[in-house]
């Protein structure tokens, strides 16, 4: 997209991974940001299923969980927790091998288990949901993983250590962050970003763009009617107009909207 | 004319309906049989996690020394015994020894299940057409259904980890054994069947001295691919979370990292060259007979 202009508009662009090579095409007028946050309440961080959290009400925290690496015990050593991180090769990758560190995971009794692919991850979260088992791990949201077993975000119990640990340590390779420190995960900023020929060409689009801001809740909800119902696009399109008229008619004029009313 | 245009396919809610029924219906079988299919694999999965700590807890002179001297003992080979010795130093030295040890772990484990299921598999096969025919298809879907297809239900089943990372390694590297043997003992000589009754053979002795010695060199090429095809396994054995050599291949595929990849892929090409070769002398020994037959 920054390079060929195509596509014209990059929906949901998830900009930690880009931010660099974006800031460039933004501060040259290559690219423009349409509006930011098109979904609210996203983000990445280590979860536990809801049945955990019932049974275990005092762990409130990322660092109480630390605590009892006995929980979640590893199989191939049931002395240690097992905690899932994130594939092999993917950038969260790095940011959760870093906080393994900064948390001295190894020295609380945790082994950091690489599930090597999201097919794997996704396999290990569903497996231990449908048993009944305890589960901690990095995942995000929203996806449909996390909206169809309620799964819950633990807070870290430690403040945001600044982008200064994070961009310069946490999210880079092992060796090039010597002294990592506890944090919360960096907050998740998300774009819907556009190309220069489409916003000099399609404003009215663009006014739809600005205002298409979806809660979080309710993409959560969407895409675990998708994977519920095998639905595709076009499918769960028409069942979010249906379902939730009351949001997208405020996106469009009054006019464009009745129109669309009416076509469904 | 709508029936000519357009394919007849099922309604779009049947066919969703029937997906979902697949999907839930797994999910219950998983719900209900999931801890006893895990508890029957326990045993294999509790020999793997130990063999593989017996590997790296052993110190790597003796790993070093037992490697050169399997591969004298299969091959009679100094030249071949002393590049397996210094392959495994580079690898080492490169610092790549914990997961070449448990890829070594995971792979002759898995060769070793392959071969001893794939060959009587093979037998079967081979005296009788009707099995054959059952089994042929069956060979065919393990070697081109696209992996993940099935190993996202064995997840699911099992978890990740090393157990099933040898299901998804012996599915796609037993067929070769299979079908080898089977066309070996195919090949094999009516007459010399025909002789081999005539002096009175049984069952036994026919398999044993006559069939499976004339079929080795077809049987051998199939240890070979297997062992190939198990190690070409390794990085999709770690997408599950397989620990070894293709943990650091996925991480330098997706990272751009050059050096890696290149170092730990070629480790795995270093193990498949000594499995391979050691198994093909210690075959060719076996086939002495073929030479000359001054010895037999």
């Amino acid at each position: 997209m920054n390079e060929k202009g195509q596509p014209d508009v990059a929906a949901e662009l998830w900009i930690n991974a880009v931010r660099e090579p974006l800031n460039v095409a933004m501060a040259e007028g290559r690219l423009h940001s349409a509006v930011k946050g098109p979904i609210t309440d996203l983000g990445e961080g280590w979860w536990i299923p809801p049945f955990t959290a019932e049974k275990h009400p005092e762990l409130k925290t990322v660092l109480d969980i630390l605590d009892h690496p006995e929980l979640f015990p590893d199989k191939e050593d049931p002395s240690k927790g097992a905690f899932i991180g994130c594939p092999a090769g993917w950038g969260c990758q790095l940011s959760n091998i870093n906080l393994f560190r900064a948390f001295e995971m190894e020295k609380k009794g945790w082994v950091l288990i690489d599930p090597g692919s999201q097919a794997g991850l996704d396999g290990s979260m569903i497996k231990a949901n449908e048993r009944g088992d305890n589960w901690f791990g990095y995942y995000w949201a929203p996806t449909s993983m996390i909206g169809k077993y309620g799964m819950k975000l633990m807070p870290f119990g430690v403040p945001f250590a600044g982008s200064e640990n994070w961009d310069g340590c946490i999210a880079k390779a092992e060796q090039d962050c010597d002294d990592p420190k506890p944090s919360a995960w960096t907050a998740s900023e998300v774009h819907t970003v556009v190309t220069d020929r489409f916003k000099k060409k399609a404003s009215v689009a663009m006014d739809y763009l600005a205002k298409r801001v979806v809660p979080g809740s309710v993409m959560g909800a969407m895409l675990v009617f998708m994977e519920e119902e095998q639905s595709d696009g076009p499918d769960a399109a028409a069942e979010f107009m249906s379902r939730h008229e009351d949001l997208w008619m405020q996106w469009v004029p009054a006019d464009v909207a009745a129109a669309v009313k009416a076509s469904l | 004319m709508g029936f000519f245009d357009k394919f007849p396919a099922m309604e779009r809610a049947d066919l969703r309906d029937l997906k979902k029924g697949i999907d839930s219906s797994f999910k219950e079988f998983s719900r209900s049989w999931g801890e006893s299919i895990e508890a029957f694999f326990d045993p294999l999965f509790y020999f793997l996690v130990n063999f593989e700590k017996l590997l790296l807890s052993t110190p790597w002179p003796i790993i070093i020394s037992i490697v050169a001297g399997l591969s004298y003992w299969g091959s009679r080979s100094w030249k071949l015994s002393a590049g397996a010795a210094i392959s495994f130093l580079f690898i080492g030295y490169l610092g790549m020894w914990d997961n070449t040890m448990s890829t070594v772990a995971l792979i002759s484990v898995a060769t070793f299940i392959c071969i001893a299921l794939g060959i009587p598999i093979g037998v079967a096969m081979s005296k009788s057409d009707r099995l054959q025919s059952t089994i042929t298809p069956v060979l065919d879907i393990m070697q081109t259904i696209p992996i993940f297809v099935y190993l996202l239900p064995v997840v699911m089943l099992l978890g990740i980890g090393k157990v099933p990372g040898l299901i998804a390694v012996c599915v796609y590297a037993m067929p070769p054994i299979v079908r080898l043997t089977n066309l070996g003992l195919r090949l094999v000589d009516k007459e010399i069947l025909e002789a081999a009754d005539a002096f009175g053979s049984n069952y036994r002795q026919r398999l044993f001295s006559v069939q499976l010695p004339l079929a080795l060199p077809n049987i051998f090429a199939g240890v070979n691919q297997t062992i190939m095809m198990a190690l070409a396994m390794v990085v999709i054995a770690s997408m599950i979370g397989v620990k070894g050599l293709g943990v650091p291949v996925l991480q330098s595929i997706q990272n751009q990292y050059l050096a890696l990849g290149m170092m730990n892929g070629l480790a795995i090409v270093a193990l498949a060259i000594i499995f391979d070769r050691v198994s093909q002398k210690y075959g060719k020994r076996l086939q002495r007979h073929r030479e000359g037959g001054s010895d037999v």
